[in-house]
């Protein structure tokens, strides 16, 4: 077998592993959100909160009406997906956690029931129990 | 267990106690003897009791109404109940629950404390998941 020929077989089965993995994780993403609405109701928040701020950023920088009415806009889609998101119970143990790790992440520091969520998360037992 | 400690620890438990409607008996008397959590939360509510004593001690509103002076013993009073205060909390936050009761009254003890905000109600629908049940 030449030199190239090798290379190119090795470069194929590399091609061929990297994109195994990544059907498996997309497979496990979606087996994960077909199971529990909690993870499309977290992306969907984080979605609208991240375009929010930009849109109070560019109506603070700017005096356009088309930046305000654009502002008020996502400012009223970002309160519905907090709603839905409020409204919406993790039926599995990974969505239960994912929902705990958002909580985590949003909180601002020194708020008592953000330190005891991160404390639930470090918990082995808890892992465990929900596991 | 005997059946009068049984019920003292049952009572010590508190608000908490309400988290155990939907366990069974077995359930409940694992949970109250096993998660340290139980305890964590009595020992916080009992420090928020005597905090609020004592910080009507010290109130120059409540004590001007009451005709009294507040005393270098009422102002000790209060520094000690705060400092205990603050101790009980630090441990009730750095106590990992080991039951799924523990953690239901984990969060149900904070969702109280942060009651009306947005975290607070997300909280609360995490800790109604089936997964927490039971």
């Amino acid at each position: 077998m030449s030199a190239i020929r090798s290379y190119r077989i090795l470069l194929a089965a590399g091609l061929r592993a990297q994109l195994s993995v990544r059907i498996w994780e997309v497979d496990a993403q979606a087996n994960g959100s077909a199971l529990d609405p909690i993870f499309a109701a977290i992306d969907c928040h984080r979605a609208a909160a991240k375009a929010n701020e930009l849109a109070q950023r560019r109506a603070d920088a700017s005096e356009a009406q088309a930046n305000k009415l654009a502002a008020d806009r996502a400012s009223d889609a970002n309160t519905a997906a907090m709603l839905a998101l409020i409204a919406t119970v993790p039926t599995t143990a990974a969505g239960l956690r994912a929902g705990l790790r958002y909580v985590a992440a949003k909180g601002f520091e020194g708020n008592d029931l953000v330190e005891f969520i991160r404390t639930l998360l470090h918990s082995r037992h808890f892992s465990t129990d929900t596991d | 267990m005997s059946k009068t400690r049984s019920r003292r620890v049952f009572l010590a438990a508190g608000p908490a106690a309400a988290v155990f409607a939907s366990l069974g008996a077995a359930a409940r008397a694992e949970a109250l003897s096993s998660d340290p959590i139980f305890a964590a939360i009595t020992r916080h509510e009992a420090a928020e009791a005597r905090f609020c004593a004592a910080s009507t001690l010290t109130d120059e509103v409540a004590a001007e109404r009451e005709g009294r002076a507040i005393t270098p013993a009422d102002e000790a009073k209060f520094e000690d109940a705060e400092a205990a205060y603050d101790s009980a909390l630090d441990a009730l936050l750095a106590t990992p629950p080991t039951t799924k009761a523990g953690a239901r009254a984990g969060l149900d003890y904070f969702i109280g404390l942060d009651r009306g905000r947005p975290l607070a109600d997300f909280a609360r629908t995490l800790r109604d998941s089936p997964i927490l049940a039971g």
